[in-house]
């Protein structure tokens, strides 16, 4: 029988290879960001003109954009984050690792997370489940972190993928307490995100207050529940596979009841993604697919090229729109249209066409 | 009695972190008065065939039609209820019955499909730990968004 570890460094190569090579993109869901029109300024900006460059834990960034934690935690994963951390440091931009329980149950695979090491000049995001809250104590996560010196840590909550995984963890009961508790008690501050279902504004309101940031990747992009379902061969995972809130709808949720920042991740492909999640009121934008197949077809010099050209389309979006800033893009009008208005109507969420104070 | 709906127009609304663990959902469910260990009943063309299907298969609530009665047999034992109030919905899998449920139906599936029970109902109790629903009562006020 192979142990816990070892089980773990396995799992962490069939994501990578179903992600590259399998169809794990949802299939009757979008991101719903198609319904999101951002009203233009009226301004003719020329996209040298636009600064399209924001903060993060005071450093500054090129882009509110940061790369989605993905892997780590085996020799091959190590290559995988290698590359990408140098991109995102020459990029400015920030990154997150995978799940970083392999190194928890194993601390010699604590190379394969520590990306400072390789760049010390990377805002580097930590990662843990939420649900190992239950098993790992506060003194734990904060060595974790402390060992590959993370700025920020990540809890991915991720209810569908493990109730789909062979050997996923199905029992929630009491995690949020935990998550409470070590925000509370640790030196980083905490992002809670999904992996693709989204975040609903039930959730997001019992957070406020407590927590750093929520990033809701929403559904619209990969669909974890679609990659277990290729790693169980089972029939259950199908009826799943659409399973979650569409990324852009999550962020209005999220807004409309957190008074933290509320990240979008989940689907985000193209510059116009980020120019409407922004203006709907996003804190940062999170990409991990794009990122991943960049790396697998050009390494880090393809990572580079990927994140430079979503930045520079991001400059050229905002430009058409005539916004020079984020600052001013945060504050545009937006319009809603189609079936996220009726969703957001269902969900009690005020609908107006255009953006002031947090109000839909 | 309806055929298969398409729900695929109602979605649950994600509860990224159910205060819940998989095993404890009880999947428990009255109907008329009856109490069903599974929501998800077995429609049969007569009682005879539901009376013999019930004997082999522990707990699987087995349901004949007749003159307006519902015959439900569960472990052997006949409960008859009147069909009138009680919308009964083919459905195609677990995730579909936990959305008839949730609009107030009865999900079933044909005897064919019995071999499909167990996977249905493991699929039911993911959309009720999905939706932070400790028994069926709760599931059916999970919030929902109607799509389209």
């Amino acid at each position: 029988m192979p142990d816990e570890s070892e089980e773990t460094q396995r799992r962490k190569i069939e994501h990578i290879d179903i992600i590259l090579n399998k169809d794990t993109q949802y299939h009757d869901k979008t991101t719903m960001f198609e319904f999101v029109e951002v009203v233009p300024s009226g301004k003719k900006i020329d996209s040298g003109d636009v600064d399209a460059s924001s903060t993060l834990l005071n450093k500054k960034i090129s882009a509110p954009i940061f790369i989605s934690g993905m892997t780590g935690g085996h020799t091959a994963t190590f290559e995988i984050n290698k590359k990408i951390a140098v991109a995102a440091a020459r990029a400015k931009i920030p990154m997150g690792v995978g799940s970083q329980r392999a190194m928890v149950e194993n601390d010699a695979l604590t190379y394969t997370y520590d990306m400072k090491k390789i760049v010390d000049d990377l805002i580097l995001i930590g990662n843990i489940g939420a649900s190992k809250l239950l098993k790992y104590d506060n003194k734990t996560v904060q060595k974790m972190l402390d060992s590959i010196n993370a700025d920020m840590l990540a809890l991915h909550t991720n209810p569908g993928q493990e109730s789909v995984q062979p050997e996923g963890d199905i029992d929630f009961k009491g995690v949020y307490g935990r998550i409470c508790n070590l925000a509370k008690n640790i030196k980083q501050p905490v992002i809670l995100k999904e992996v693709g279902n989204g975040i609903s504004k039930e959730v997001a309101e019992m957070f406020d207050g407590k927590i750093f940031a929520i990033d809701v990747q929403g559904a619209g992009g990969t669909t974890w529940i679609g990659v277990e379902t290729y790693r169980s061969k089972g029939a259950y995972g199908k009826a799943f596979w659409d399973w979650g809130i569409p990324t852009a709808l999550s962020v209005l949720e999220s807004k409309s009841v957190f008074s933290g920042q509320v990240w979008a991740s989940g689907g985000i492909r193209k510059p116009s993604d980020v120019v409407k999640a922004l203006a709907i009121g996003a804190g940062m934008c999170g990409v991990a697919k794009p990122v991943l197949m960049s790396e697998n077809r050009g390494g880090s010099e393809g990572v580079y090229a990927y994140l430079t050209d979503m930045i520079d389309g991001i400059k050229k979006e905002m430009a058409a729109l005539g916004f020079r800033s984020v600052e001013e893009l945060r504050n545009a009008d937006v319009k809603f249209g189609g079936p996220l208005t009726s969703l957001m109507r269902q969900r009690g969420l005020k609908i107006r066409n255009e953006r002031r104070g947090q109000s839909y | 009695m309806e055929r298969v709906g398409d729900f695929r127009k109602i979605s649950f609304v994600h509860n990224a972190l159910p205060d819940l663990s998989l095993g404890e959902v009880d999947t428990s469910f009255s109907i008329g008065g009856a109490k069903l260990m599974f929501p998800i009943v077995v429609l049969v063309e007569s009682k005879g065939d539901a009376e013999k299907l019930s004997g082999k298969n522990k707990d699987v609530p087995i349901v004949a039609i007749t003159n307006g009665t519902l015959d439900i047999y569960t472990n052997g034992v006949c409960k008859e209820i009147p069909e009138d109030g009680h919308k009964l919905i083919g459905v195609g899998d677990g995730l579909e019955a936990a959305k008839v449920v949730r609009t107030g139906g009865v999900p079933f599936i044909k005897e064919a499909r019995l071999s499909d029970f167990q996977l249905y109902m493991r699929q039911f109790k993911i959309a009720m730990f999905l939706t932070n629903s400790k028994n069926t009562v709760m599931l059916g006020k999970a919030p929902v968004y109607i799509m389209g």
